[in-house]
């Protein structure tokens, strides 16, 4: 019943309903100083992380290209097939030189 | 994937950082810090547009607005000066940077000390924390600014002795820059917010 009176009491006397005191004032003035306080504290942390991504963007890039350079060479080295080296060519080993054997002595 | 073996070791490369982590930390305090002044100012100028035009409230005394200019214009050349020691200490090394730090870091100290001063005006003239809107609103809002600043200036003495003995670190200077630059930028907003 309570829950009823209240919104019949909405419906009816919606001036009655603001919930916050900023909005319910009967200044222009203030109601003027509440919407722009509400878009520069809307507006400010996404200018904030705005100016981040830029300085990341502008001082960072060049550095970031840097980083993974040498990680990117080899990345490429590695992936591009190379022929293989031809097996070095050796004169073939000279003979070894005759020993002579001791003969067996004859008595 | 493996490295070559040179004399023996295994030769990896190091990798340098992008920004110092006390920077990056830094930087995310300020941005809570920013948003923190934020709302004090925004809360301060709906209260003051509520007033009707009878702001400061009768029998309250009005702030000092052309002396703190002098305040202001001190801060200011403070961070220029912390600017210039940051170039120099980039072009010529770091103990090129000793002149202009210490001349920021006794600016700093004279900004704080004036504030002091003009505080101890204030209470005299009767505006305290509890005596009106305007009292509690500018006590919490250049108290809290100046609070940063007490604290930023034993940062910037930290650095002033490191610099000294030869051991200030780039980023160590970095960071406490970073946070030297917050709050002499967001002083003038307070000031021109606050005070008129």
């Amino acid at each position: 019943m309570k829950r009823l009176g209240g919104v019949l009491g909405g419906l009816l006397l919606p001036r009655a309903c603001h919930a916050c005191a900023v909005c319910g004032f009967g200044l222009g003035q203030s109601r003027s100083a509440f919407f722009w306080t509400t878009v520069a504290l809307s507006i400010l942390p996404l200018g904030m992380l705005a100016a981040g991504i830029y300085y990341l963007k502008r001082v960072g890039g060049a550095w970031l290209r840097e980083e993974f350079r040498e990680r990117d060479e080899e990345a490429v080295h590695a992936a591009i097939p190379r022929p293989r080296p031809e097996p070095a060519r050796f004169s073939p080993p000279a003979p070894a030189p005759a020993v002579p054997t001791p003969s067996p002595s004859r008595t | 994937m493996s490295r070559p073996l040179v004399d023996g070791y295994r030769i990896v490369p190091v990798r340098r950082g992008y920004v110092s982590h006390g920077v990056f930390g830094m930087a995310l305090f300020v941005f809570t810090e920013v948003m923190l002044f934020a709302a004090f100012i925004s809360a301060f100028v709906i209260v003051r547009s509520g007033a009707a035009g009878l702001w400061p409230p009768p029998g309250q005394p009005r702030l000092p607005f052309g002396q703190t200019a002098i305040h202001t214009v001190a801060l200011l050349a403070s961070g220029a000066l912390l600017y210039l020691a940051e170039r120099r200490s980039r072009s010529r090394g770091m103990p090129a940077a000793a002149g202009p730090l210490l001349a920021a870091l006794a600016l700093g100290i004279y900004f704080v000390v004036a504030q002091g001063v003009e505080w101890t005006a204030l209470l005299r003239q009767g505006l305290t924390l509890t005596s009106s809107q305007v009292g509690a609103f500018f006590y919490l809002i250049v108290g809290a600014h100046a609070l940063h600043a007490v604290v930023a200036i034993g940062a910037l003495g930290v650095c002033w002795t490191r610099l000294r003995a030869g051991r200030l670190t780039p980023g160590v200077f970095s960071t406490t820059q970073f946070f030297w630059y917050f709050v002499v930028l967001m002083w003038p907003a307070i000031y021109l917010v606050v005070y008129q």
